[in-house]
C-alpha cells in the first residue's frame, strides 16, 4: 500500500479516461491499512496516547497508593519482611530515574496480651527498590553510601508518628500518644493538604532514586523492634513516576 | 481545504460523474488536509511534549531532557572553571518563558591536595547563583572540596544547588544499587537532590564546571547529570 497521497492520483480533463481501476487506486490511497496512512478517531483515546508517551500502563511509569485503615495492615517484625506500600511494576529505562513522594501516619500500638509496660520499642521506616533497601549518601558512615532508613524510639507503649518524602530520603516526626491504636494526629492527606509538607519540617520533596533499567516494585517498609508491639500505617499516600532521558 | 465532514457530492443513478467531480474527490484526501498515522510517532509526541532529549540539529522539536552518564575518572587542573574532558554537560535545552530548570547530578571527586577544589553548576558561560547567607543580591555559587577532600567524597545536587561530603573515610560509589540521587547526610546540605534554576527563556548548556587552586588536579568519576524543564504555559 502506497503512504498517505501528498498529491492527486491522477488529474482529469474532459477528454481523459476515468475507469474502474482508477476508482478502485483512488479508494485504495484513502483507506486504513496501517501505519503510514490515515489514522482514525481511536488513536486518539486519551488511554491509547498517554501510555504512548509514557504515561500510564502498559509501561508503569506512574504508580500511586491512597490507603487508608490501619487495623488492616500492621507489622509486628523485627525485619523488613512485611509487605508495605508498593507500586508494582515500575519500569525504568536506562539512564531513568524514579521520583517518589510519600506521606503517611505511623503509629505503634502493643499487641493485646504482650507484654506491658515494655518502652522503648524501635520503630524503622526504608525504602525499597526491586526489594533491596535503597541506600544514600552518609559522610559520616565508612563508604558513605549506606543503607537508608529511618528511626525512632518510643519511649511509651503507643505512640504516633508521621512519615513523608524528604529529597535526602525519609524523615519522621514524632507526634501525641493515643491509646486506641487509631490516629488521633492527622488525617495527613485531608483534600487541601500540602502534600508531605509541615511547619514541622521544611525538607519536604521528592526522593530521588537512580537504579539500573528495570522493571521494580517501589515500597516503602517498616520493622519494629518488639514482636508485642505492631507498627499501624495510615494514611499512606505514595506518588511514584519515571522520568526518561531518552 | 479542510479535511472533508460529509460527501463531496452524492451521485445517484443517471447522474453525472465528471472529470471535475474526481479532482475534487481527491482534492478532499490528500496530505495537505489529513495527517498520517505517523503523526502519532511516539518519538515525535513525546518530543513536542517534552518528554524527550532529541536535539532539533538532528531532526528533533526541541531538548526538554538531557543527560550524561560517565563513570571513567578525569581530572582537571586549572583556576578558572571549566568543563572536564567528558563534559558533564547537556546541550541546547530549550526553556520557554517562565519555565524552569531542573536537575540533579552526582558523582565522586577528590583533589590532590585537600581544600583546593571546586565545583559550580553553568548555563552557557554564566555560573548560577544563590541569594546568600543573611540576603542580599544572588551571588555566584560553588561548592568547595573540604578538608578530607584528598580523599574520595560524593558531590551531589541539594535544593541549594551542590553539596559535597567531607567524610574522614571515602566515598565508595556504586553505580549498579539502587540509591538516592543527590542529598543525603552531608553537613551544610539543602533538602532533596533536584536543584530547580530559574532562568530567562531561551536555550542553554547546562553543565557541571571544576576548578582547581595552587596547580592541583581534581579528579571526578561516577557523574550522572540529568536535565529537564517544565513549561508553565
Amino acid at each position: 500500500m502506497a503512504a498517505w497521497p501528498a498529491a492527486r492520483y491522477a488529474t482529469y480533463g474532459a477528454a481523459g479516461a476515468f475507469t474502474v481501476a482508477d476508482l478502485n487506486a483512488i479508494q485504495d490511497q484513502v483507506v486504513r491499512a496501517g501505519p503510514g496512512l490515515g489514522i482514525r478517531s481511536d488513536d486518539f483515546d486519551r488511554n491509547t496516547i498517554a501510555a504512548i508517551v509514557g504515561l500510564s500502563d502498559p509501561l508503569v511509569r506512574y504508580g500511586k497508593i491512597n490507603a487508608n485503615g490501619s487495623p488492616q495492615r500492621f507489622h509486628n517484625s523485627a525485619s523488613y519482611t512485611g509487605v508495605g506500600d508498593k507500586v508494582v511494576g515500575v519500569v525504568v529505562p536506562t539512564d531513568g530515574l524514579i521520583l517518589v513522594e510519600y506521606t503517611a501516619s505511623l503509629a505503634h500500638g502493643y499487641i493485646p496480651g504482650g507484654a506491658l509496660p515494655h518502652p522503648n520499642v524501635t520503630l524503622s521506616v526504608a525504602l525499597f527498590v526491586g526489594g533491596v533497601q535503597v541506600k544514600r549518601v552518609d559522610e559520616s558512615q565508612a563508604g558513605q553510601l549506606v543503607n537508608h532508613e529511618i528511626v525512632q524510639v518510643y519511649t511509651d507503649n503507643n505512640g504516633i508518628g508521621w512519615v513523608w518524602s524528604a529529597g535526602s530520603g525519609l524523615a519522621w516526626q514524632i507526634g501525641d500518644d493515643f491509646s486506641d491504636g487509631s490516629s488521633s494526629w492527622g488525617p495527613f492527606a485531608a483534600s487541601g493538604t500540602i502534600f508531605s509538607g509541615s511547619s514541622l519540617s521544611s525538607e519536604a520533596a521528592p526522593m530521588v532514586v537512580q537504579v539500573p533499567a528495570g522493571t521494580y516494585d517501589v515500597e516503602i517498609k517498616c520493622k519494629v523492634s518488639d514482636a508485642n508491639f505492631r507498627v499501624f500505617m495510615d494514611w499512606s499516600r505514595m506518588r511514584v513516576k519515571v522520568i526518561s532521558f531518552g | 481545504m479542510a479535511w472533508a465532514t460529509s460527501r463531496y457530492k452524492t451521485f445517484v443513478s443517471g447522474g453525472s460523474f465528471t472529470p471535475a467531480d474526481a479532482n475534487a474527490i481527491q482534492d478532499q484526501y490528500v496530505r495537505a488536509t489529513g495527517i498520517l498515522h505517523d503523526d502519532l510517532d511516539k518519538t515525535s509526541v513525546a518530543e513536542i511534549l517534552g518528554l524527550t532529549q532529541t536535539a532539533a540539529s538532528s531532526g528533533g522539536v526541541a531538548v526538554r531532557r538531557g543527560k550524561n552518564t560517565t563513570n571513567a575518572a578525569e581530572t582537571r587542573s586549572n583556576a578558572a572553571f571549566g568543563l572536564l574532558a567528558t563534559p558533564d554537560r547537556v546541550q541546547n535545552v530549550v526553556l520557554p518563558t517562565d519555565g524552569l530548570i531542573y536537575i540533579t547530578f552526582h558523582a565522586s571527586w577528590h583533589s590532590s591536595a585537600a581544600s583546593t577544589a571546586a565545583a559550580a553548576i553553568f548555563l552557557g558561560s554564566n555560573q548560577v547563583k544563590l541569594v546568600p547567607t543573611g540576603g542580599g543580591a544572588p551571588a555566584v555559587h560553588q561548592v568547595s572540596i573540604g578538608t578530607n577532600g584528598a580523599s574520595e567524597q560524593a558531590l551531589v545536587t541539594t535544593t541549594n544547588g551542590l553539596a559535597t561530603s567531607n567524610g574522614a573515610s571515602a566515598y565508595v560509589p556504586d553505580n549498579a544499587i539502587a540509591q538516592i540521587q543527590g542529598g543525603g547526610v552531608i553537613s551544610g546540605c539543602g533538602a532533596g537532590g533536584i536543584c530547580v534554576i530559574y532562568a530567562a527563556a531561551g536555550t542553554y548548556d547546562v553543565s557541571i564546571q571544576f576548578l582547581t587552586t595552587g596547580g592541583n588536579t581534581v579528579t571526578v568519576a561516577n557523574r550522572r547529570l540529568r536535565v529537564w524543564t517544565q513549561g508553565f504555559g
